[in-house]
């Protein structure tokens, strides 16, 4: 087997005036993990994109062996056998089945094949010996969209294995993932690795360090090779850089940095609690013939931040949307400040205070940041929100949108004329948390707040949660991160058969399942 | 019942469901709708009167005003891979009214008076041309929907093709499916489909003009395939045009004072309708599709 290596070479990219990659170099070989770190908007997708062949970079070119892979569109011959893509996002064919999706890659990979008559395994067992890995066995005929977050994010890993190209490009392949299914991909990651060359975008260095053979960190336009883990760690330190931005998700365990605990039980708050925030009492919910959350009880009060942990696919996400009116049907009683809400659509849910941010699509990506901090507020006002909801209209509001407005563009850089589409994920999250600032707000249901943050980002979404815990907002959050759940929580649950089981936050321990899988 | 008018109305059927068919292809299952099928149908069938006017050569005529409209069908299908969803409907409207508007105008294809007396593909002097039509219409309608049933099937490579790229296309992409074919393809065979519908109008009427493919024809196909479900199975779209026709036509019988029999019967037309559309939101057999996830919920 001949060895492959990829080569960076002095690659440059501009979008518009500002420069996000600057003539960076760096190389890999096959049998190689690359663990590609850096902050939010630093460019890791930028870089991403390059090699994908999906951007021409301003100057520069990226090769595999002789192959120039940025001279080449994607659809060009033979050049579908040396990259395959896991996006951030759900990239996956949302209308066809999951067994579909992945036979619609093979088509691809067997077209090329079929002049090797070296490949033997046939179509049908390399898929159900995939769909075994990844666990999806049972939904082999599920149309994909009918799949939760997790269980997508899933399919398009499953779907970049499948493609058997040299190169394996993944961005952010654990986001979104519990931990059950994030040492899952690990397992089948470490398994494909070894004749390939591995490019893995992640936040999570805990998974990286138990991954990664070598690392790229990009930052200020610049992509610096680290060796090891431990080299990495100094290249952090050597460049300032704070712990809580280099040990990103790793609050809870092999960092330092512990997001101070949420604001203590007050008599003012203590008397809020006579009564819940939110309450869902005989609480069910689904899909059209599927049960999800089966007479589930609840109570939400004031300054509560309830962690909602589970399975991929255990029906948190499900949860939340019914709560807000989102699709699946649902039946039971849902109170808010002792008010039945029951059958209200999700825009006057919306206006009374119950606000939620979704898993994905969190921003209007044609829309400028300022409008983006605006619009989701408009026809919002006091009058018609929930009681004790506190919220500064008029001129203070447009002073306070402005000053956040100026400190977030300073943060991302590119002006104001910037789009929210133009964000990196991490950003477009960080920018739908601040909208919740200028409205009234008494209910916040966050969906995989983390996915896609740096360490600083989930610093300043703690700083955040804190901040409206103590305007008294109930706070729901569906989260697989154990650690950030373990910091910001003043409950947790696990969704589990449809059912909602307390779980002590003591018992959140991730490094226990780290300890399992490095032994 | 007047046998003409039998064979009439199953031409119209054919037609729309046809031209509904063609038009599903780009906006069903490659998720781009606009009015290629009725641009194509368009020159095939001006293609086909001037030239079986001119020549009588009906069968060259034929072939031509086929090729003619696959040249459409290649420079739309190109601006489909180019563009996005709304910049290709704006396209394909613009080329349609640009067509129109050139034929209302040019001296060839007769100006506002269009074409008369069109040579009717495969009349004879013991053969009605109506009958004749209708029957390669049948013909046609027969192989295009199996042909469809195939290209569009997620059971085939093809159909999987275009659904993955019209559910994702950047996923498509940066998995080596070139866009360019794709949809070069496609747009080729819609319009294809567009140019034998242009040529049996042409056949069945003996005459074209410019107000033979006005915007009401765009709209009527679109109704239909509204009604039938975009992305359904190519079958179920005929049987939506059958309905649309149906439901005019019985409009038209109980309706027979001149002066309120237009309004009445096109109001109670849309009437039904909506009801029908809101009792079955994707379309008489249309699937739900999803796109981009967002609306992942029943």
């Amino acid at each position: 087997m001949s060895i492959s290596v990829l080569t960076v070479e002095n690659v440059t990219v501009r979008f518009g005036s500002k420069p996000v990659l600057s003539g960076v170099h760096g190389s890999a070989r096959s049998g190689e993990v690359v663990g590609i770190v850096g902050a939010n908007g630093a460019g890791k997708t930028t870089l991403a994109r390059v090699i994908g062949g999906l951007l021409s970079p301003e100057s520069g070119y990226v090769s595999l062996n002789d192959h120039r892979l940025s001279d080449t569109k994607p659809w060009g011959n033979g050049r579908a056998s040396l990259v395959a893509w896991m996006f951030q996002s759900r990239h996956i064919a949302w209308n066809l089945t999951v067994r579909n999706n992945l036979i619609s890659v093979t088509d691809l990979r067997d077209r090329r094949k079929r002049a090797d008559p070296g490949h033997g395994t046939s179509r049908d067992d390399s898929i159900a010996t995939l769909l075994a890995e990844l666990g999806l066995i049972r939904e082999e005929q599920t149309l994909a969209w009918r799949l939760s977050y997790g269980q997508q994010r899933l399919l398009a890993l499953g779907r970049a294995i499948l493609a058997d190209a040299q190169i394996l490009l993944l961005d952010e392949p654990f986001a979104g993932l519990s931990d059950e299914n994030q040492f899952r991909v690990l397992d089948i990651l470490k398994n494909n690795a070894r004749q390939r060359i591995v490019l893995v975008i992640e936040h999570d260095l805990e998974m990286l360090r138990l991954l990664a053979s070598k690392f790229w960190r990009v930052h200020d336009g610049q992509l610096t090779e680290h060796a090891d883990f431990n080299s990495l760690l100094a290249g952090y330190k050597a460049t300032g850089a704070s712990r809580a931005t280099c040990l990103s998700s790793t609050a809870g365990s092999i960092g330092t940095t512990r997001v101070t605990r949420p604001v203590p039980e007050t008599s003012a708050l203590r008397a809020l609690r006579k009564s819940p925030r939110l309450g869902l009492y005989e609480f069910s919910a689904g899909y059209s013939s599927r049960c999800v959350v089966d007479k589930l009880n609840l109570e939400v009060f004031s300054g509560d931040i309830l962690c909602i942990l589970g399975a991929n696919g255990s029906g948190k996400s499900t949860l939340l949307r019914a709560v807000m009116g989102l699709g699946p049907w649902r039946t039971g009683r849902v109170y808010a400040d002792q008010q039945c809400i029951d059958g209200l659509p999700t825009d006057a849910l919306s206006r009374l205070g119950l606000r939620m941010m979704p898993q994905a699509e969190r921003v209007l990506p044609a829309f400028s940041i300022r409008d983006n901090l605006t619009l989701v507020n408009v026809g919002i006002t006091n009058r018609n929100a929930l009681c004790g909801v506190p919220f500064t209209g008029g001129a203070k509001s447009r002073e306070l949108v402005r000053s956040s407005e100026d400190a977030f563009v300073a943060s991302v850089g590119g002006g104001r004329r910037r789009t929210a589409g133009s964000l990196s994920s991490g950003e477009q999250t960080r920018l739908a948390l601040m909208t919740f600032r200028f409205g009234p707000v008494a209910i916040l249901l966050l969906d995989e707040p983390t996915a896609g943050l740096d360490g600083a980002a989930r610093a300043e979404l703690a700083a955040e949660l804190r901040t409206l815990q103590r305007r008294r907002v109930g706070i729901v959050i569906a989260e697989h991160d154990g650690a950030f759940v373990a910091t910001v929580a003043t409950r947790a649950a696990e969704l589990r058969d449809g059912q909602l089981h307390n779980v002590d936050l003591d018992h959140i321990r991730r490094p226990d399942l780290l300890q399992d899988n490095t032994r | 019942m007047n046998s003409s008018y039998a064979l009439y109305t199953l031409a119209t059927i054919l037609q729309l469901g046809l031209l509904a068919q063609a038009t599903d292809l780009m906006a069903g299952h490659v998720g781009r709708i606009g009015f290629g099928a009725i641009t194509g149908s368009c020159v095939g069938s001006y293609v086909y009167a001037v030239l079986a006017t001119h020549s009588q050569q009906l069968l060259l005529a034929s072939v031509l005003s086929v090729v003619a409209a696959s040249g459409v069908g290649v420079s739309v299908g190109y601006v489909a891979a180019l563009w996005d969803a709304d910049r290709y409907l704006l396209v394909t409207f613009v080329v349609q009214l640009t067509v129109v508007e050139v034929a209302n105008n040019a001296g060839v294809t007769g100006g506002p008076l269009g074409i008369r007396d069109v040579p009717a593909l495969g009349a004879g002097p013991n053969r009605d041309a109506t009958h004749t039509t209708v029957l390669i219409l049948l013909t046609c309608a027969a192989v295009f929907t199996v042909i469809l049933e195939v290209l569009t099937s997620d059971r085939w490579r093809f159909g999987r093709r275009l659904h993955w790229m019209r559910d994702d296309a950047p996923s498509a992409i940066a998995a080596g499916i070139n866009p360019f074919t794709l949809h070069i393809c496609v747009s080729s065979v819609q319009c294809v489909i567009g140019a034998v519908v242009g040529i049996s109008i042409a056949s069945v009427q003996q005459y074209v003009g410019p107000q033979s493919f006005d915007l009401w024809l765009s709209l009527k196909v679109i109704t239909v395939l509204i009604l039938a479900g975009p992305g359904c199975a190519p079958r179920y779209i005929l049987i939506a045009a059958a309905s649309i026709v149906a439901l005019t036509e019985g409009a038209s019988i109980v309706f027979t004072d001149p002066v309120s029999a237009g309004p009445i019967e096109v109001a109670l037309t849309n009437l039904v309708l909506i009801v029908l559309l809101l009792r079955w939101r994707h379309g008489l057999a249309g699937p739900r599709l999803v796109r981009g996830g967002s609306d992942n919920v029943d």
